[in-house]
């Protein structure tokens, strides 16, 4: 089950794999560094509205199908 | 912190009326508020400047996430059998790429006195199986493999299956399942 912390572990591989020479993209950096913050804030999927933790999923490459399932596990995950 | 700030925000306050009583009252909570609006609002920016870049996308490198997140589990600790959920994870929830499976393989190593020992590593690769790439969660490096090079490996018994009910389809029958594996379960 997906909890926030493989969120925190998979949002850190996007900072590394942006990072890398081969990959890398500046703003992509930037916006993982910024879902990085987001994702610290305690709670953060219950002080966000729905469409924006989506909008995070998206960002960390879930898969659309998964997206609903994942907000919903990583939502009870934190209560 | 810990507070039911968009309680306060959203529904007691709808209009907005008392924004500034609950600045005073909660400011720890309300900055809190405030940041998380910041961070989405340079989200957004940041989205559709992308969304205006063709370039963005790369498709699915398989490779290249897998090393940066054996990298980053290595960066966090993460070693052994703690790897594997992680592993299983972000396979599922489409993260590696689509159409990516994972299968956990034990892989047969000598060990000194007792002769031989098992390491657990999971074999990630495209439904195409044309390459495997297989993380040993010892040494937490990544080996790539063709289709002719794990077959060679399950039958001169360096690689087994962890789990007869999840195998490698694209090797079929080239690879023997054994009958009785019940250890390990996942």
């Amino acid at each position: 089950m997906p909890t926030l912390n493989y969120l925190k572990l998979i949002n850190d591989t996007l900072i590394n794999y942006y990072s890398d020479s081969q990959n890398k993209d500046e703003k992509k950096i930037l916006k993982h560094n910024i879902i990085k913050e987001v994702l610290n804030i305690e709670r953060c999927f219950e002080k966000i509205t729905k469409e924006e933790a989506i909008g995070i999923l998206k960002d960390l490459g879930i898969s659309k199908d998964k997206l609903e399932n994942v907000y919903q596990e990583v939502l009870q995950s934190q209560m | 912190m810990g507070l039911p700030i968009c309680g306060i925000s959203s529904i007691c306050d709808p209009n907005k009326k008392y924004q500034n009583a609950i600045k005073k009252v909660t400011p720890l909570a309300y900055q809190e508020i405030q940041s998380i609006d910041n961070y989405m609002k340079m989200l957004d920016t940041i989205r559709s400047e992308e969304a205006n870049n063709e370039e963005n996308s790369k498709g699915d490198d398989l490779l290249g996430k897998l090393s940066a997140l054996v990298k980053t589990m290595r960066d966090h600790g993460i070693s052994g059998m703690e790897t594997l959920p992680s592993i299983t994870i972000s396979s599922s929830v489409g993260f590696l790429g689509a159409n990516t499976k994972n299968t956990w393989l034990k892989e047969i190593v000598p060990d000194g006195e007792k002769g031989s020992r098992y390491i657990l590593s999971i074999a990630v690769y495209n439904e195409n199986g044309k390459e495997f790439h297989v993380i040993n969660s010892e040494s937490m490096m990544i080996e790539t493999l063709s289709r002719e090079d794990i077959i060679k490996r399950f039958n001169s018994g360096r690689y087994e299956y962890q789990n007869s009910q999840y195998t490698i389809k694209a090797l079929g029958k080239e690879v023997s399942i054994p009958n009785n594996n019940k250890r390990g379960e996942r």
